[in-house]
C-alpha cells in the first residue's frame, strides 16, 4: 500500500485545517467587537471594559488565540455570549441533525443520480437520455430555496401531506432531503453520463468485447470501475458544498441543524458560536476532500502503486 | 575525410550535456532519484550538414534537441551556437538567435492554432520580429508556400482542412520564413502515411540543398535517417554510443547496439529475418542505472569488463567514434 | 476456414452514412498467415473489427463472414460472445491503452479463461502463469499482481498476446501489433508471433502499414487502398513484381537500406477522404498510368496468375528489386 500518499494527504488536510482555524479566528476577531454588538446601545465605557475582561477580550489577539487553541484541543469552544451555555454542548445537539439530513440527501442523490447517468450514457441520444439530461439541468439550475418553498406550498399548504417544519419524523425529513438531493442528483447524473461515455470510448472496452465479455459485463466490470474515479471526486467535493448550501434549506424548513443555528447566532452576534460553526463547516470541506483523496488512491492503482514498485 | 571535417565551420557545439530530472520518490525519506534523460552527450553539427540522431524511446534524443534549442536548460554542460553559449545570452541576442534556430515536431495539429488561417500563422513570426511591411510579408508567405510546394490558395485554409502532409509543409514553411540557419526536426514524418513520407522527405532534401540549411534530424526510422542524413549519432539511454558519417555507419557498424538496431529494420525482401540480432527485453528506463556500460544488460556480446566501467566515445579514425570496449580495446 | 464475401461497412456520422469498406472478399485457410497492408484509413483494421463484430454502434456491416460454415454477421449477440476471445481473438496497436488500467494483469487474463471455460480460480491462475511463460514474460507468478502501467509497452503487448491465446484460438488477428513499439522490441514481438503460429497452428491475420513487416512475416498479402482490396497474392511475387500501380508506388516510395542515391519516388497527392472518393478507380487521381477507362468504375479483382489477383484495368508489370 502506498503509505506515503495517504500520509501526505492527511498532513496536508491537517495543515489546511490549522490555517482555517487561524483565518476564521483572526478575521472574526478583528472585524467584530462583541462588546459593542452584544451590549445594549446605552452601555457605558465601564460596562464595555468589564464585558471584555469577563470574556478575556482585553488581552492581545495573539494571546486570545493561544487560549482559544488550547481550549479547542480540549473540545472547549468557549461559552455563548448570549446565554452562557457551553458552545460545544449547543453544537453537539444540533450537529447530528445536520449530518443526518446531509447524509440522507447524499444517499438519495447517489441512489438516483448515478443509475440515471449510466442509463443516459448507455442510451446516448435516445429520448430517455435527452429527458434525463433535461431534467438534470432543471434540477441543478433551480435555486433550491425556491424549490423548497414550492414544495411547502404544494405538499404542506395545499395537500397537507407533509409537515413543513421540524425534524421529528421521517415525514419531516422527506422534503428538505429531496430539495437538497434534487440539484445534486442532476449534477451527479450529468457527471456520471460524461464519465461513462468517456470510459466506454476507451480502447480497453474494445478489448473486453473482443474477449467475449457481454455488454453488461463490459459496462459494469470494465467501464464502471474506471468511471468511478472522476465520479467520486465530484461527489466528494459536493459534500463540502452541500453542508454550506444546507444553511439556506435548514432555514426554509426550520430544520434544527447547525445551519439554522448559524443564522440565529449571526443575528444576535454570538461570536463563539459563529466561530465554531464556521470552523466546522470549513473542516467538513477539508474532510470531504481528504475522503476523496483516499478513495481516489484506493480506486486508482496508478496512484496506489507507482511504476517502480516491485 | 578527417581533415576536411575540421576545416568546416561548426554551427552547433554540444559540450558534455547532462539533463537530469528529479523524480518524485515513493517513500517518505528515500534518497532522491533522477531520471537521467541526457547523460554526458557531446557532438558538433557542422554548417550545411544533415545531422541525424537515432535511438529508441527514452534514449534522450528529444531532450537533446530541446537542449540545443535552449527550450530546456542543461543540468551540466553547454551548447554553443555559432561559437556563443546559448544559455548565457542576453535577451536581445537570444531573440536574434531564436530566429536562426527553428524547429518542427511530429504533432502538426498541436503545433498549429486551430482558429487562425495557416497563412496568418506563417506570417506571425515576421510580425513578432518586425520583419518587412504587411504587403511584403504576404508576398514572403506566398513565396514560402511555393517553396514547400503548396498553392497560394492554402493561405486562407485552416489546419483541420489540411491533410497531415500538408500540415507538415505549413509548419515547415512557418519555420523557414525567418530564414533560419539551423532546423531541428523531431520525428517530423513519423505521423505521416508511407506514401506521403516520401513527398516530405524529398522536400526536406530539396530545401537542404537549395537553402544550404543545417538540419538536426531526429528519428527512430533508420530507413529515412540513412536516406537523408550525412552524419549520424546513435543514442542509447542518454548517451551517444556511436557517431559516424552515414555511409560509414551503415557499411561498418561497430557498436553492438547499432548493429542490433540496424538489423531490426524489417527488410523488404520476403523471408529474410534470418540474420537478425535479437535483443532481449525493452530499453530500460534511464533511472538508477548500474555502473558499467548501460547497454550491457541487453548486449549479446557483454563481457565482465562491460559491467565494471562505462566506455567512453573513442575516435576509431575516419571520423567514426564508438563507445564500446569490444571495439576500442582491440 | 474463414470466407468473407462482399463485406461493406458504413459509419453514421452526423446523420450521414459514410462508407469505409466497399466490398472486401477474404479467404483464409487453417493455419495460414495473411497480411493486410495499407495506409491509415484504408479499412484494414475495420475489416478485422467487423469480422469480430466489435465495431462501434454507429457502424453497419453488410455482407457475409462465413466462419466454419456459419455466418458470423447473422449470429445472435450471445452466440457471438462465445466465439470472441475463444475461436477468434484480436490484439491491438497500443497495448497499454487496450488494457484496463484498474485491473491486474492476472485478473485480465483469467477473465478470458473464466468467460469460456469452467474452472476454479486456482486453475485459471495456473493457466495464466503458463501463458505468461509461453509469451516470454520473466517471473510470471509475481507479474500476475501487476497493473498495466507497471509494465513496459513490449511486456504489455506480450500480456495482450497471452490473453488472446488463453483459449487456444483458431484465428488470431493482430492489428498493427508493433506500431507503438520500438524497433528492437518489434523484432521480438514479431518473432514471438511467428513462433506461436508455428507451434499452435492457428491462422493469423497480420494488419500493418509497414511493408517490411509484411515481407518478413506472412506468405500471402492483401494490399488495401480506400476501402478496397487492390492487390492480393503471394508475398514473394508481389514484392518482386507488383501488378497494381499503388503497390508499386508504395514499394518504391520507401528508402532502401542497401544504398540508394537520389530522390525517393513518392506517390503524388493524398489518400481521398472516405466521403470524397473519386468517381471510377479509387486510386485514379494519384495513378501515373491513368487512362479514360479508369474513370468508368472501380475495377474488380481479376486473376493475374494463379492466386495473384489485382484490381486494375491496366495492371503494370512492376519491378521491385527488394533489398538484401
Amino acid at each position: 500500500m502506498h503509505l506515503k500518499y495517504f500520509l501526505m494527504k492527511t498532513l496536508r488536510a491537517l495543515l489546511t485545517s490549522l490555517l482555517l482555524v487561524v483565518f476564521v479566528f483572526f478575521v472574526l476577531g478583528i472585524t467584530w467587537d462583541p462588546a459593542q454588538s452584544m451590549l445594549p446601545d446605552d452601555a457605558t465605557e465601564e460596562d464595555m471594559v468589564e464585558f471584555r475582561a469577563m470574556w478575556g477580550l482585553d488581552k492581545p489577539l495573539i494571546e486570545q488565540f493561544w487560549v482559544y487553541c488550547k481550549n479547542f484541543v480540549h473540545g472547549d469552544f468557549g461559552q455563548s455570549y448570549k446565554d452562557g451555555r457551553d458552545v460545544f454542548e449547543i453544537i453537539s445537539q444540533r450537529l447530528p441533525k445536520t449530518v443526518w439530513l446531509m447524509g440522507m440527501s447524499i444517499i438519495f442523490s447517489i441512489i438516483f443520480g448515478l443509475p440515471l447517468g449510466i442509463y443516459a450514457a448507455l442510451h446516448r441520444n435516445s429520448f430517455g437520455d435527452r429527458f434525463v439530461m433535461g431534467a438534470a439541468v432543471f434540477g441543478f439550475s433551480m435555486p433550491n430555496f425556491f424549490l423548497g418553498i414550492m414544495f411547502i406550498l404544494l405538499f404542506s399548504m395545499k395537500l397537507h401531506w407533509l409537515p413543513s417544519a421540524g425534524s421529528d419524523t421521517w415525514l419531516h425529513l422527506l422534503m428538505p432531503m429531496i430539495t437538497i438531493g434534487l440539484s445534486r442528483m442532476g449534477s451527479y447524473a450529468r457527471y456520471t453520463r460524461s464519465a461513462m461515455l468517456n470510459v466506454l470510448s476507451k480502447q480497453y472496452c474494445i478489448t473486453a468485447k473482443a474477449k467475449g465479455a457481454s455488454r453488461k459485463r463490459m459496462v459494469y466490470l470494465h467501464a464502471l470501475p474506471n468511471a468511478a474515479i472522476p465520479i467520486v471526486t465530484v461527489i466528494g467535493t459536493s459534500i463540502g458544498h452541500m453542508v454550506g448550501g444546507g444553511v439556506v434549506i435548514e432555514n426554509v424548513f426550520a430544520w434544527p441543524g447547525i445551519g439554522r443555528l448559524l443564522v440565529t447566532s449571526v443575528a444576535v452576534r454570538d461570536l463563539p458560536v459563529v466561530q465554531a460553526i464556521v470552523i466546522i463547516l470549513g473542516l467538513s470541506m477539508v474532510l470531504a476532500n481528504l475522503l476523496v483523496d483516499f478513495t481516489y488512491g484506493l480506486l486508482d492503482p496508478r496512484i496506489r502503486v507507482t511504476a517502480g514498485d516491485k | 575525410m578527417s581533415d576536411t571535417a575540421d576545416t568546416r565551420e561548426k554551427l552547433v557545439e554540444a559540450k558534455g550535456l547532462y539533463k537530469h530530472y528529479a523524480l518524485k520518490s515513493d517513500k517518505l525519506f528515500a534518497k532522491k532519484r533522477y531520471l537521467k534523460a541526457v547523460d554526458g552527450v557531446s557532438f558538433d553539427i557542422y554548417k550545411g550538414e544533415f545531422f541525424g540522431v537515432v535511438g529508441e524511446s527514452g534514449c534522450g534524443k528529444s531532450t537533446t534537441a530541446k537542449l540545443v534549442l535552449d527550450m530546456e536548460h542543461p543540468t551540466k554542460g553547454s551548447v554553443l551556437f555559432k561559437g556563443k553559449e546559448v544559455g548565457k545570452l542576453k535577451p536581445k541576442e537570444w531573440r536574434a538567435i531564436r530566429l536562426d534556430m527553428q524547429m518542427i515536431f511530429q504533432d502538426t495539429l498541436g503545433a498549429l492554432d486551430p482558429y487562425m488561417c495557416v497563412g496568418k500563422q506563417i506570417q506571425e513570426p515576421l510580425e513578432i520580429h518586425n520583419i518587412g511591411d504587411p504587403k511584403k510579408r504576404k508576398q514572403m508567405v506566398l513565396d514560402i508556400l511555393d517553396a514547400v510546394s503548396l498553392k497560394p490558395i492554402f493561405y486562407d485554409r485552416y489546419p483541420h482542412e489540411l491533410s497531415g502532409g500538408q500540415r507538415q509543409r505549413i509548419v515547415l514553411a512557418r519555420a523557414l520564413i525567418v530564414k533560419p540557419q539551423l532546423l531541428v526536426c523531431d520525428e517530423p514524418i513519423s505521423a505521416l502515411d508511407v506514401s506521403i513520407q516520401a513527398q516530405v522527405v524529398n522536400l526536406f532534401k530539396r530545401i537542404h540543398k537549395e537553402l544550404n540549411l543545417t538540419f538536426m534530424f531526429i528519428s527512430h526510422d533508420l530507413r529515412i535517417v540513412k536516406h537523408v542524413c550525412n552524419r549520424i549519432i546513435v543514442m542509447y539511454l542518454g548517451r551517444v554510443v556511436e557517431e559516424a558519417e552515414s555511409d560509414e555507419l551503415f557499411a561498418n557498424t561497430l557498436h553492438p547496439y547499432s548493429q542490433a538496431l540496424i538489423s531490426a529494420v524489417p527488410s523488404l525482401t520476403p523471408d529474410s529475418q534470418a540474420k537478425r540480432i535479437m535483443l532481449h527485453g525493452d530499453p530500460p528506463n534511464p533511472i538508477d542505472l548500474p555502473k558499467g556500460c548501460r547497454f550491457a544488460s541487453r548486449c549479446p556480446k557483454c563481457t565482465p569488463r562491460c559491467l565494471e566501467a562505462e566506455p567512453e566515445l573513442v575516435d576509431m579514425g575516419n571520423n567514426h567514434k564508438v563507445a564500446c570496449f569490444l571495439v576500442t580495446d582491440k | 476456414m474463414l470466407h468473407v464475401r462482399n463485406l461493406k461497412v458504413d459509419f453514421e456520422v452526423d446523420g450521414r452514412k459514410i462508407r469505409i469498406l466497399h466490398g472486401v472478399d477474404l479467404d483464409l485457410e487453417e493455419g495460414e498467415t495473411l497480411g493486410l497492408v495499407g495506409e491509415s484509413g484504408c479499412g484494414k483494421s475495420v475489416t478485422c473489427s467487423s469480422i469480430l463484430r466489435i465495431l462501434a454502434d454507429n457502424a453497419t456491416v453488410t455482407g457475409e463472414v462465413m466462419y466454419e460454415g456459419t455466418d458470423l454477421l447473422k449470429l445472435p449477440a450471445s452466440k457471438m460472445e462465445t466465439i470472441r476471445g475463444k475461436d477468434i481473438t484480436m490484439i491491438f496497436q497500443d497495448p497499454v491503452v487496450y488494457m484496463n488500467p484498474v485491473k491486474t494483469i492476472g485478473n485480465q487474463i483469467t477473465e478470458v479463461i473464466h468467460l469460456h471455460e469452467k474452472c476454479t480460480q486456482e486453475e485459471a491462475d495456473r493457466k495464466a502463469v503458463a501463458l505468461l511463460k509461453q509469451v516470454g514474460i520473466p517471473h510470471p507468478e509475481s507479474r500476475l499482481k501487476y497493473y498495466p502501467h507497471q509494465l513496459s509497452g513490449g511486456l504489455c503487448q506480450r500480456v495482450m498476446i497471452a490473453m488472446a491465446l488463453a483459449c487456444k484460438p483458431k484465428l488470431l488477428m493482430a492489428d498493427e501489433p508493433t506500431t507503438a513499439l520500438d524497433v528492437t522490441v518489434q523484432a521480438q514481438i514479431l518473432d514471438l508471433l511467428r513462433n506461436l503460429n508455428k507451434e499452435l497452428g492457428m491462422a493469423t491475420i497480420l494488419v500493418t502499414h509497414d511493408l517490411g513487416v509484411i515481407a518478413e512475416n506472412v506468405k500471402r498479402v492483401m494490399v488495401m487502398y480506400a476501402g478496397v482490396v487492390v492487390e492480393e497474392g503471394p508475398v514473394d511475387i508481389i514484392f518482386k513484381k507488383p501488378s497494381h500501380p499503388y503497390t508499386e508506388g508504395l514499394l518504391n516510395s520507401l528508402p532502401k537500406m542497401d544504398g540508394q542515391e537520389g530522390d525517393l519516388v513518392p506517390i503524388e497527392g493524398s489518400v481521398p477522404a472516405p466521403d470524397k472518393r473519386p468517381a471510377g478507380c479509387c486510386f485514379g487521381p494519384r495513378c501515373k498510368y491513368k487512362t479514360a477507362e479508369c474513370e468508368k468504375g472501380q475495377p474488380k479483382l481479376t486473376v493475374i496468375n494463379g492466386i495473384h489477383r489485382c484490381a486494375c484495368f491496366h495492371p503494370v508489370n512492376g519491378t521491385f528489386g527488394g533489398e538484401a
